[in-house]
Order: structure tokens, then sequence, then C-alpha cells
């Protein structure tokens, strides 16, 4: 009977045990997941600059808005999704002038993720229109001086 | 028998319950030994930066352990990588070392 009994505990004792190990591992997984996909967001951080900047946005307007996202603690996936769509925008439309300003707005307004993309992508083929309907559309971009020497114009999707 | 069978599976839940302990606590020491280690110093922040990646992007199950072998938090990765994308020069020099 003793051993039984001993056995019994042992039983009751290892089968809880057992699950919590089981769910704190998968617990750990997870979040070893997270860390990844934050990580990776966070290596693309300055090729998608550098791709804003080839896009034929001006330097001051990317150094401004990466500001705007580091002082606002901006996580790595949202600063992804914006400068992606900036760049998409900026190669299909051609750059803004107010970009910086426009997704401190956006921000505030409290968009994220595809919304946020989606305004971004709305508001360069807005300013794309009106730049298209004004006299000097045609003219060289005089206030941007420090992305003149960028190419501009589609290019695919990397 | 019906006990000695009740005991022995109760062995074995409580070998296979150490086991996944110790798994856990060895994959981590293997973690830690296989990472870099740290070498800065004289580079740039980009190459730096280049560095961190390149050795997340050869081996990203072991993310973790390579930013504490580099000294950082994800946090910290983050404005390290702001601070190069906010630099032409430093984000472009970033993306030829990363280049595969």
């Amino acid at each position: 009977m003793r051993p039984f009994l001993l056995t019994l505990s042992l039983l009751v004792l290892a089968t809880p045990g057992a699950a919590q190990v089981a769910a704190a591992t998968q617990a750990e997984s997870s979040a070893a997941d997270l860390l990844r996909q934050r990580v990776a967001s966070i290596l693309r951080i300055p090729t998608r600059a550098d791709e804003v900047r080839q896009a034929g946005v001006a330097d001051s307007t990317v150094r401004s808005v990466l500001d705007i996202l580091r002082g606002r603690q901006v996580p790595a996936e949202q600063v992804e999704v914006i400068l992606t769509a900036e760049r998409d925008a900026a190669r299909e439309h051609g750059p803004t002038d107010n970009f910086g300003a426009f997704v401190q707005s956006q921000l505030d307004r409290g968009l994220r993720g595809r919304e946020l993309a989606a305004a971004i992508r709305a508001e360069h083929a807005q300013r794309g229109k009106d730049r298209g309907k004004r006299p000097d559309s045609a003219a060289p971009r005089g206030n941007r001086p420090d992305s003149a020497a960028a190419p501009r114009g589609k290019r695919p999707s990397t | 028998m019906n006990i000695h069978r009740i005991m022995a599976a109760a062995l074995v839940l409580v070998v296979a319950c150490g086991g996944a302990a110790s798994d856990a606590s060895g994959d981590a020491a293997a973690d830690s030994a296989a990472a870099p280690a740290v070498t800065a110093g004289t580079q740039s922040e980009a190459q730096r930066a280049a560095a961190i990646s390149n050795a997340i992007n050869a081996a990203p199950m072991r993310t973790d352990s390579i930013l504490v072998a580099h000294g950082l938090t994800a946090d910290e990765l983050q404005q390290m990588m702001l601070r190069v994308a906010r630099d032409s020069a430093a984000s472009a020099e970033y993306g030829r070392l990363t280049r595969p």
C-alpha cells in the first residue's frame, strides 16, 4: 500500500509540473519568435531609409521623419511600414514636401500599420494629382537641393 | 504488477521533466558560447551595425544571444539602426556591408 501511495503522490506532483514546463517552453518560444520578428524589422531600417532617399525624398526630410519616429518610440515594424510606404509612393508619384509633418499628424490620429501606409499612399497620389494640375509641374525641384542628385521614377519593389 | 507499472510511469514523468529543464538551459549555454565576440572600438557605427546584422541574419535562431554578446537590448539596437539610417553615408555603408 505504501509504494502505491508514494507513486500516486509522485504522479500528482509530476503532472502539473510537466504542464507548467510545457507552458513555459511555449511562452518562451513565442517570445523568442516575437523578438526575432522585431529585430528583423530593426535591421532593415537603414536599408529602407536609403531606399526612400533613392526614391527622391530629400535627405533632410528622411532625417526629420526618423527623428519623429525615434522621439515617439514608434515600434520597428511600424517604422518599416512607414518607410516602405513612403518609398513606394515616392517612386510612383514623386516625393512630397510635407512627409514629416504628414506622418506626425497621422500618428497623432492613431493610424498604424496598413491604415497608415494607405494614408501615405493617398497623400502622395493627391499631391501627385495637384502637381500635375500646376503649370510649373515640369520645373525642376529647386526646393530640395539635397535630393537633386537622387534618381527618381518607378523602380521595382524589393 | 500494476504498482510497478505505475511507479515506472511516474519515474518516466519525473525524468522527462528534469530532462526538458536541463535541455533548455543547455541550449542557452550553447547559444552564448557560439555567439560572436564583441568587436567594438575602431569600427564605425555603420560597420558595427552591419556586423550585428550579418551575424543575426546568418543565425536568426540565436538573435537573443547575439544581442547579449554585443551588449545590446532590442531597444538599443533600434536606436543604433535609427542613428545609422539618419546618416545617408552611414546607411549606404550599412547597405553595402550587409548586401548578400
